[in-house]
């Protein structure tokens, strides 16, 4: 509705009939309706229930009545409440002009005209001219002359300070940049050797020299890397209820830090991150990149145990494309585009139909393991193999028709014995999924317990034959088949409930069973007579730390059919968790797979035995073929077999493919979570419910950025990948400014520790206006003309002379500009928690700086139906702990508490800005958490192991924690405390102090 | 009651725990000692906490929310319906597709408790809940209560966030948030967890989401040796003794001292100084709330100190009574853990009988304790207890013996500051089903409990992501059918 309005205008301005009472409408009270009341009073849900962005709404009036009465305008509620001294309304707001009240006073009076079908649009929301909305503009750089100006960033800068009267500071000392710059570009202090050789180079570059080093090193990708993290909210746990762990995120970490190090082309980094997988097919790191789609939290009960059908399971979905499309739109363009989910946008000019449309552009994916190949030259061999291993399969299958027609006597009795029994199978039922899992006993805490489960058949009858079917459940780290199945036990028969006494069937109690996997267990039990058949388990099945005793089915032939069917069971024990598992699963006919038996017998069980006949009839088939064939044939055929014996050799023989969990269309289903197939249907939800679905809505991006077409022009509609990469090439498209104002503002703010714009994740009505606007179009300008690169981005912001300031406060200055907004002193930092935790490994000589690989966990693990995560049984002096924060596992609902207290990022929502709190509770962590305590000392070992005289040990702890000496006041206090109570409390003070926490 | 023997401390940590804080009192001692060190007191929490004034003048102070995960039955406990108990065993038909979150629906199943008048307001409570049916008086039940979700994790973020998704502020950082600390010796905010382990979501059910990080609960167990993380060194630190302790702080504060001379104008700096004044506060105060020694052996008795079956949760309301008392603004008391096997929550889809009667014998006696000890006490005035659930049980039957779970209608009750004691708002159908009458979400008992504290619940805003959020999201309606 909101581009209608100016059309309606114009339409009203030709229609001839309407005199004086509607020019009066179009050109003062449909304005003034529009600046002060339709903000509110308008939606699906507006204020006091009065909606006045129609005549309908005007004259139904709201939760006061009619607002109102045409023709009368004294006893119009409407007037009452905007007029007087102090109108009612607008609320909170400035009231209307005199001459607008006299005016909608005028309009009453004369009957309140409204064109039919006129709809007022709130102002606010069709304003697209809004800056953040437009094509990049072409800015100058201020033209002034100053010595101090280094860079044109500093020429905006020093415009905007002199327009509000304001000197910059002067440039701080090499000691306090190089510890600024380090931690800046590589979350690590200086070492003491790096800051001497600084603070003497005689070299007139040697600050851009120390710059290009810092950025050239592999610590700035893993720095900015976590930056990175923090914008798409990655967590290596599912999030909620049964938060599973994700052992394949790390890969995409692992691909953000890379991309950092490598300089990646910005634009490039964002295709690869919403469509990798389909824009760059032969690079196996742009399909790892689509873990920026699966970041987020995930519903795992939502996805895996509702039923599909239900409510809340589109509940959970809805919710799932949700987090999809927040994260790509906030990441990347800093639109608060999910605001949009319930009603239009209530600031910004983004409609619901655009949420919904984004919601498409993800509707076809999940979140799940994808495999793919960490070399991208093995990747290239499979594709190839591949390849070939089609064309080979094809041509082979071109010469078995032709040995379709070799026949002979022998062969075509064969062929009617194939015949009859494929009908024979035909009568019998297909193979059918399962849905329950079967029986499963308590969990004990060590392997030799006795557990029992039996069947009663109602009446004692002569037994053939006993299967066990083992169950199947892919479950803590154990791949599925043979789950619970008791390496030692027995099967007896017998007439007596209790076993008193009993026939046995087989009797395994004294050395292990084989663990059968999937394969069913068949005992013979040659007619012995019973009522009742036990299995009793003697040892169980590990777990994980723990043993149970669990099978899927239990069949007892009797006369060719399943006596034990339907019947009822009784254990020693079991976990009643239906519909999964429960004693009564032992016998309903399904294993953990597939139909075993069914009421009427055991037909499924032989289904089993007629494919089994089926497979050797074949076999002999085709023996007797190769017996007859021509020389050429034969040939061909070996040759064929053995070129695709050996393509698959070479399939096999590759390295075996890892997994990322990543945005994926084929995964292996788990419960109720299967594959979409094709993107699912998104319609547009009334107020955001699944309950209340109103049109389709085909993918598109949001209408309201000027530049890029919004609208996709797609050759496949149906096909998921060509929509992801049509959102990708909207964001990248030259003409999409927001995108690249979004980057050079997060860049800016993670160097000078507010933004440009200090609401980096809402460039929208309700965020922060830019401090300096032509700066920020500059810099995209900048950007998008330097290749996109982040790197290049980085020099230019760190060379200027705004970069290189004081952080020291000046009172004339403060007073002006407390906030700092115009950025006349650098910003003094507190250290994150990653930094504080690495710098101190780092200082205590402790910190091990591999990179990469599965993420280290700093917590005892154990999988549960709620996995459990226990940060405090875990040894801090564990060589796991060790490594730089970025790797550590980040579980989503249970974070480290001693970086959570440091207001690390919480991975289940997007954080575009850390808080920085200072709580009684962090000073408690900074001073006993385990990992602290145990560094003081490592520090003190290193300090001693290095220098033999308590003043030069001193003096290294200062060099190394604070980046200088101390002076002599410092020394002899120290020197005095150590005395006391020895060097380890000493750098658990330094590692406390304030110089250490905060970077000047 | 076997009789208390004197207690020969075995660790380090435990003789500081029982010491009451030693080496803490040492420090601040010293500290206070020096003089002129002192950052003004509080000036680190303060100092995160916005300018949200009282919106309007206050009926209650400080909350209780006693959170029973898992989902607790209503028709097992207050939402009594003759027509299930008349109709026990027959087939169910409530005239409408039913859609549970793991079964289909059973036969009508009376509860296996029976059911009794209680108070001058004759509400009918089962069997299950005695000691709460003498408090009954002061109890308001909302018996129209829906839930959105059918799912235990994001029903229970819901319950305490306002949302189903997580990453949202807790109601208890919320009001932290909004009304500040009462005391500089002990957090705003505390949770005490179910002895056995966390509940789905774990602790995003207390965090402060978006708010500063100040605001998120501070966890204490007290049946742990170290109920509170990090309050003291660890057993293997050798080096730091208590002498070292009082030196450590004071050095740290000569150092910051003199570092935060040569920066004027950087509060922070200042904020971060007083933080550990108000960490040696807390080494003093926290061991001293945990230490039930002086509670008289009635109080023990009436908290269910003495059974096994009530020691747990009884342990952790005696506790609550303690931190309110030492000015906690907001205790969140956890009645069962995960939904796992053996159940140890009140998710009992298989025999509702054996696991609600576990887990409302262990709940009903500690929390009646609570509101008599605080009513006695003069408390309770100026508290409110909120018990809570993420959504209730259905009337049929699950399995033979098991309920499932029930969004559509369920009870929550609240009791004390600003309550309207013996009230019921709303109803389920005959069947205790569906709410049917005056029904309420979470909105409305958040909007309620913080109208109470003297907080408009649409103006307790917080900037997130473009988005001025609430505790209510969009929603909420002070329910003043059951303010006083």
């Amino acid at each position: 509705m909101p581009r209608i309005l100016p059309t309606l205008l114009l339409l009203l301005l030709a229609a001839p009939s309407a005199a004086g009472a509607n020019d009066l409408f179009r050109d003062e009270v449909a304005p003034a309706l529009q600046q002060h009341c339709v903000r509110c009073h308008a939606g699906d849900e507006p204020k006091g229930d009065l909606n006045l962005t129609t005549r309908a709404g005007l004259l139904n009036g709201g939760n006061s009545g009619a607002s109102v009465a045409p023709g009368d305008a004294e006893a119009s509620l409407l007037l009452d409440y905007i007029s007087g001294d102090e109108p009612a309304m607008p609320k909170d707001a400035p009231p209307l002009s005199a001459e607008q009240v006299e005016a909608i006073r005028r309009w009453i009076a004369a009957g309140a005209p409204w064109p039919e079908d006129f709809e007022l649009v709130d102002k606010h929301k069709v304003d697209d001219n809004w800056w953040s909305l437009m094509p990049l503009a072409q800015v100058d750089v201020p033209a002034i002359d100053a010595p101090w100006i280094r860079t044109p960033v500093d020429a905006f800068i020093l415009a905007k300070l002199r327009e509000n009267n304001l000197e910059p500071s002067p440039e701080a000392d090499r000691r306090t940049l190089i510890r600024r710059l380090t931690y800046d570009l590589h979350g690590l202090p200086p070492t003491p050797e790096e800051i001497e050789a600084f603070v003497a180079d005689p070299d007139p570059n040697a600050y851009r020299n120390l710059v290009d080093r810092l950025l050239a090193s592999p610590r700035y990708g893993e720095r900015w890397g976590r930056h990175w993290l923090d914008i798409v909210h990655y967590g290596e746990s599912h999030g909620y209820d049964k938060d599973k762990p994700r052992p394949n995120a790390w890969p995409y970490r692992d691909y953000v830090i890379n991309s950092f190090n490598e300089d990646k082309p910005y634009d490039r980094f964002v295709a690869e991150q919403i469509a990798g997988d389909v824009l760059f097919v032969h690079d196996p790191q742009a399909t790892v990149a689509t873990g920026f789609i699966a970041a987020g939290p995930w519903d795992f009960v939502g996805h895996v145990e509702l039923r599909e059908g239900t409510v809340d399971k589109d509940i959970a979905r809805s919710n799932d494309r949700d987090d999809m499309l927040s994260n790509a739109m906030s990441t990347f363009t800093s639109l608060t585009v999910h605001c949009a989910r319930c009603h239009d946008h209530k600031f910004d000019p983004i409609r619901q139909q655009d949420y919904y449309a984004l919601q498409a552009v993800f509707a076809g994916v999940d979140r799940a393991d994808r495999p793919y190949d960490a070399d991208p030259e093995v990747a290239r061999r499979r594709v190839h193999l591949a390849a070939q291993k089609t064309q080979l399969d094809e041509q082979l299958a071109a010469v078995e028709r032709r040995l379709d027609a070799i026949t002979s006597p022998e062969i075509e009795a064969i062929d009617s014995l194939v015949a009859l029994t494929s009908e024979l199978a035909e009568d019998l039922p297909e193979e059918t999924k399962s849905k329950t899992l079967g029986y499963h006993s308590e969990i004990m805490p060590r392997a030799d317990v006795t557990k029992w489960v039996q069947v009663d058949l109602g009446r004692s009858i002569p037994i053939d034959e006993i299967v066990l079917v083992p169950a199947h459940v892919a479950y803590g780290g154990h791949p599925g088949p043979g789950f619970g199945f008791p390496p030692r036990f027995k099967v007896e028969v017998s007439d007596d409930l209790d076993f008193a006494a009993s026939q046995v069937v087989c009797d395994y109690t004294s050395e292990d069973y084989a663990h059968p996997g999937d394969r069913w267990q068949h005992f013979a039990a040659d007619g012995k007579q019973g009522r009742f058949v036990r299995v009793t388990a003697t040892r169980l099945w590990e777990r994980t730390d723990d043993w149970i005793f669990a099978l899927g089915e239990l069949a007892v032939l009797s006369g060719g059919e399943n006596a034990a069917f339907g019947k009822p069971v009784t254990a020693l024990d079991s976990i009643e968790a239906s519909p999964s598992w429960a004693t009564v699963n032992l016998v309903d006919g399904f294993s953990s797979l597939v139909r075993v038996a069914a009421a009427d017998g055991v037909r499924p069980l032989r289904r089993q035995k007629v494919d089994a006949a089926l497979e050797q009839a074949k076999a002999a088939r085709k023996a007797r073929v190769n017996e007859l064939l021509d020389d050429d044939t034969g040939a061909e055929l070996t040759r064929l077999q053995a070129e695709l014996a050996g393509i698959e050799a070479e399939l096999a023989s590759l390295p075996e493919q890892q997994e990322v969990y990543a945005a994926a269309t084929e995964f292996d289903p788990q419960g109720a979570f299967k594959p979409a197939g094709e993107p699912r249907p998104i319609h547009l939800l009334g107020r955001g419910d699944v309950r209340n679905p109103k049109g389709l809505v085909a993918p598109s991006a949001v209408a309201a950025v000027r530049g890029p077409e919004g609208h996709f022009t797609l050759d496949e509609a149906q096909d998921e990948g060509q929509r992801r990469a049509a959102l990708a090439g909207w964001l990248v498209d030259p003409r999409n400014a927001l995108v690249r104002r979004s980057i050079v503002n997060r860049v800016w703010q993670y160097h000078f520790g507010k933004g440009i714009v200090d609401s980096p994740n809402d460039f929208g009505r309700m965020g922060t206006l830019p401090t300096h606007p032509e700066l920020l179009e500059w810099l995209a300008g900048w950007f998008a003309d330097h290749g996109h690169s982040l790197k290049q981005l980085h020099r230019l912001l760190l060379l200027s002379a705004v970069y290189r300031q004081e952080s020291q406060s000046r009172d004339e200055a403060a007073r002006v500009d407390a906030a700092n907004r115009y950025l006349w002193r650098m910003n003094r930092a507190r250290l994150d928690a990653e930094c504080i935790r690495d710098a101190m490994l780092y200082v205590a000589g402790q910190l091990d700086l591999t990179m990469g690989g599965p993420s280290v966990q700093h917590f005892f693990f154990k999988d549960d139906h709620s996995p459990v995560y226990d940060y405090a049984r875990f040894d801090v002096d564990d060589p796991r702990s060790r490594r730089r924060s970025v790797y550590r596992f980040l579980v989503r609902s249970v974070p480290d508490p001693f970086m959570d207290c440091l207001d690390c990022a919480d991975p289940s929502i997007m954080t575009p800005k850390r808080n920085t709190t200072l709580t009684s509770i962090q000073a408690l962590a900074l001073l006993n958490n385990p990992l602290i305590v145990r560094q003081s000392e490592h520090f003190a070992e290193r300090l001693q192991s290095e220098h033999d005289t308590l003043d030069a040990q001193l003096t290294a702890a200062y060099r190394l924690a604070l980046g200088r000496e101390p002076d002599d006041d410092e020394r002899q206090a120290l020197a005095d405390f150590v005395a006391r109570h020895g060097l380890a409390s000493a750098c658990r003070v330094i590692l406390n102090s304030n110089e250490f926490l905060f970077v000047d | 009651m076997p009789p208390q023997r004197p207690h020969v401390p075995t660790t380090r940590r435990e003789f500081l725990w029982n010491l009451g804080g030693g080496l803490g009192g040492i420090a601040l001692a010293h500290l206070l000692g020096e003089g002129g060190l002192l950052a003004p007191a509080g000036a680190s929490e303060t100092a995160t906490r916005p300018a949200v004034g009282l919106h309007h003048s206050p009926k209650a102070k400080r909350v209780v929310q006693l959170f029973m995960s898992g989902a607790a039955s209503q028709c097992d406990t207050f939402d009594y319906k003759p027509e299930l108990i008349e109709r026990d065993g027959q087939p169910w038909d409530p005239g409408e597709k039913v859609e549970l979150f793991q079964s289909t629906p059973g036969h009508c199943m009376a509860s296996p408790w029976g059911w009794k008048q209680y108070g001058e307001c004759g509400k009918w409570m089962s069997d299950l809940v005695p000691h709460l049916g003498e408090c009954v008086d002061d109890m308001a039940f909302v018996h129209g209560m829906i839930s959105k979700s059918n799912v235990h994790g994001p029903a229970t973020f819901m319950q305490n966030t306002g949302f189903v998704l997580p990453g949202f502020p807790s109601m208890g950082a919320w009001i932290s948030y909004g009304l500040g600390s009462m005391t500089d010796d002990l957090p705003t905010f505390v949770v005490l967890p179910d002895a056995r382990g966390f509940a789905p979501n774990g602790p995003g059910n207390w965090s402060a989401g978006f708010l500063p990080a100040a605001h998120q609960g501070t966890l204490i167990k007290p049946a742990e040796e170290n109920p509170i993380a990090d309050l003291f060194p660890p057993d293997e630190a050798d080096y730091i003794t208590p002498q070292s302790e009082a030196d450590t702080l004071a050095l740290l504060a000569r150092l910051n001292g003199r570092h935060m001379a040569e920066r004027p104008g950087d509060s922070r700096l200042d904020a971060r100084i007083a933080s550990y004044e108000l960490a040696a506060r807390l080494q003093l105060s926290a061991p001293a709330v945990l230490d039930l020694s002086d509670e008289t052996e009635a109080t023990r008795r009436m908290y269910g100190l003495d059974e096994k079956v009530t020691e747990d949760f009884g342990r952790n309301c005696l506790i609550t009574r303690r931190l309110l008392e030492r000015g906690v603004r907001f205790v969140q008391v956890w009645s069962g853990a995960d939904n796992g096997f053996p159940r140890r929550n009140w998710d009992s889809h298989e025999d509702i009988k054996r696991d609600h009667g576990d887990m409302g014998r262990s709940m009903d006696k500690p929390a009646a304790a609570l509101l008599k000890d605080l009513k006695a006490r003069g408390m309770l005035d100026e508290t409110i207890v909120i018990w809570t659930t993420e959504f209730g049980r259905m009337p049929c039957s699950q399995g033979s013996k098991g309920r499932d779970h029930n969004p559509f209608g369920f009870t929550s009750w609240l009791a004390g500051g600003g309550i309207r004691g013996g009230t019921s708002y709303g109803e389920t159908d005959e069947w205790s089903y569906k709410a049917v009458t005056d029904t309420a979400y979470c909105y409305d008992l958040h909007a309620t409990v913080l109208h109470l504290l003297g907080i408009d619940h649409e103006q307790l805003t917080f900037r997130h992501n473009g988005i001025d959020r609430r505790l209510t999201d969009v929603h909420g309606r002070v329910i003043d059918e059951i303010v006083a």
